[in-house]
């Protein structure tokens, strides 16, 4: 395997904060959702930051890998372009499907963790990798439900993948959290089980518990618990970049670098230790 | 043939023209007239007014507001991205900022995540910054507003007595069966003509000679402030983030620039990102309300969660 590109600490880049994105201090990367951005149609201030040599990966919410349709060929056709657009290290989607018999659920769905499941998504990530001018990252998302079917852990499902594809993770600690505060699962575990050296990047995020469960909103700080697990996974590999999710309610500019900065810290003082 | 009022179609088309005029010339000798009725103190020199002051001296509340939004985005209380949407980014910044503390007004209740045009519209509404209106007309250097009122109302009053001619013969051409078509244009034009002086003969911002001898001394005086490409510390690329808020009242550095946005508006801002970005959400610009946000599957997040 070729060594993974070291990315640094970036943000979500997002219409509302595209100025603020440049002037944040020691951003190393930014991370666009290619459903919103037009690869011929490239935001100017999106542009300025690539321009400066700032890698931008796209991230895909819709392709639906899970889904047992066929992935639709223009949204993995904007994903390539927009990789190819910027030149992108690497392009990430989900653990999810998110369509099915023609209904679109407008959120991630989880998908059971079983052979079926395996081979369906081995089969789609493998027609994706074949489009793509980019290594493929697949994060594990954070479900509110789980499967009765569930045969898998999600690290014994996440290592198959990669082992029958060799596609890299985008792990999210948040959604570890997620899936501890939801369903119990030992998160520290989890990266025990994980195969660390194939991950491409990590996502962090905030979210918020209520009625006993974890919604991980991308609105909120980023909580002390979700910090730790950063820790947890960057002592136990180097990681090659980590992102700040944030979709709304925005802080300050103030608040926004010093929650980055919490991040940097995290993350270089388990490597360091 | 007998010709109405002894005057033919073309005759009363001149002289109604002719009236057109006179309103006119009411309308701008009323202006100057309640602009040098005597008139109460005025400042001593030019720097005894603070930026909002001077800027609504320039240009009237709107501007007062320009002044008000440029400082706040570049103090960090207020965020604008380039498609010109501005949104809250520091409530405690903004509650704690020189607007707020000097004349009350309300950031907190500013439309977020609307274009420029909304916030200043808004802004220019607040008590707050109508108040600085009333200081300056208190001051000698804007006109009082009973005396702007009274311009409007005299204007208004000579362009209803020119409706009424033209009514007059509108309804002596319907008795008589007398083509109108060409008097029917006049009577539009005049109505839109007349709306417009009655609507901007006295803006609030109308100075009195000594407000516009104010003005001119403080261009002068300040000529390198207003010119000189001066950022504030929250806005420089790859400034620190832990400094004092840089608005607070007595920084010469943060006045100076803020003293180009006072006399010229958004397009005096040093740091053109910004200026673009503000300049994005007026109206004169084209650029639309910029993309939506990011969200799972295309269809928006729902109320659980990206989970992305």
């Amino acid at each position: 395997m070729t060594a993974l590109p070291a990315l640094g600490v970036g943000i979500g880049w997002r219409p509302e904060i595209d100025l603020t994105v440049p002037r944040l201090p020691g951003i190393g990367f930014v991370e666009v959702v290619a459903e919103n951005v037009d690869p011929a149609a490239v935001p100017g201030s999106l542009a300025a930051l690539h321009a400066r040599g700032l890698p931008v990966l796209p991230h895909g919410v819709s392709l639906s890998l899970g889904g047992t349709e066929r992935l639709d060929p223009l949204r993995l056709g904007r994903l390539a372009e927009l990789a190819q657009r910027f030149g992108s290290p690497l392009v990430s989607e989900h653990v999810a499907f998110c369509r099915a018999g023609g209904l679109e659920a407008g959120h991630l769905l989880p998908v059971p963790r079983t052979a079926d499941a395996l081979a369906v998504l081995t089969a789609n990530i493998r027609s994706a990798q074949a489009e793509l001018p980019a290594p493929l990252a697949l994060e594990n998302i954070a479900a509110l439900v789980s499967w009765p079917e569930d045969e898998l852990t999600e690290a014994q499902f996440l290592t198959e993948l990669v082992e029958r594809t060799g596609v890299l993770l985008l792990l999210d600690v948040a959604n570890l959290y997620a899936a501890q505060v939801n369903f119990g699962t030992d998160p520290v575990e989890t990266l025990d089980r994980l195969p660390l050296s194939q991950v491409g990047y990590a996502h962090v995020a905030g979210g918020v518990r209520r009625d006993g469960l974890w919604h991980d909103t991308h609105t909120h700080p980023v909580s002390p618990e979700i910090l730790d697990l950063l820790a947890a996974l960057a002592e136990r590999t180097a990681l090659p970049g980590v992102l700040l999710e944030r979709d709304d309610d925005y802080p300050s500019d103030a608040e926004l670098a010093a929650e980055l900065a919490a991040i940097r810290a995290v993350a270089d003082r388990a490597a360091v230790g | 043939m007998n010709q109405p009022w002894g005057l033919s179609g073309p005759q009363f088309l001149g002289v109604y023209a002719a009236g057109l005029a006179a309103v006119i010339v009411i309308a701008l000798l009323t202006r100057q007239l309640v602009r040098r009725l005597p008139a109460g103190p005025g400042p001593a020199a030019a720097g005894d007014l603070n930026v909002y002051q001077a800027g609504f001296l320039a240009g009237g509340p709107h501007r007062a507001a320009q002044v008000i939004v440029a400082e706040l985005t570049q103090a960090g209380a207020l965020r604008v991205s380039s498609a010109g949407n501005v949104m809250l980014a520091d409530a405690g910044l903004a509650a704690a900022s020189p607007p707020a503390a000097l004349y009350g007004v309300r950031i907190d209740r500013l439309p977020s995540g609307t274009q420029t045009k909304s916030v200043l519209r808004a802004l220019a509404r607040d008590p707050g910054v109508t108040g600085i209106g009333q200081q300056l007309s208190d001051a000698g250097l804007t006109v009082s507003r009973g005396r702007r009122r009274a311009a409007k109302a005299i204007t208004g009053l000579a362009a209803i007595a020119l409706f009424v001619t033209a009514i007059a013969r509108f309804a002596e051409a319907a008795a008589n069966h007398r083509p109108a078509g060409n008097l029917t244009g006049l009577f539009i034009l005049s109505l839109i003509a007349c709306l417009f002086l009655v609507l901007t003969i006295a803006p609030p911002s109308l100075q009195t000679p000594r407000g516009t001898r104010y003005l001119r001394q403080l261009r002068e005086a300040n000529q390198n402030a207003v010119s000189a490409p001066v950022t504030a510390p929250g806005w420089a690329v790859g400034a620190p983030y832990d400094q004092d808020y840089p608005g607070a009242a007595g920084t010469a550095r943060f006045e100076g620039a803020l003293l180009g946005v006072a006399l010229l508006g958004f397009g005096a801002v040093a740091d053109t990102q910004l200026r673009d970005a503000l300049l994005a959400g007026m109206p004169s610009a084209s650029s639309g309300g910029g993309d939506s946000g990011g969200s799972s599957c295309g269809g928006g997040c729902g109320g659980g969660g990206c989970g992305g």
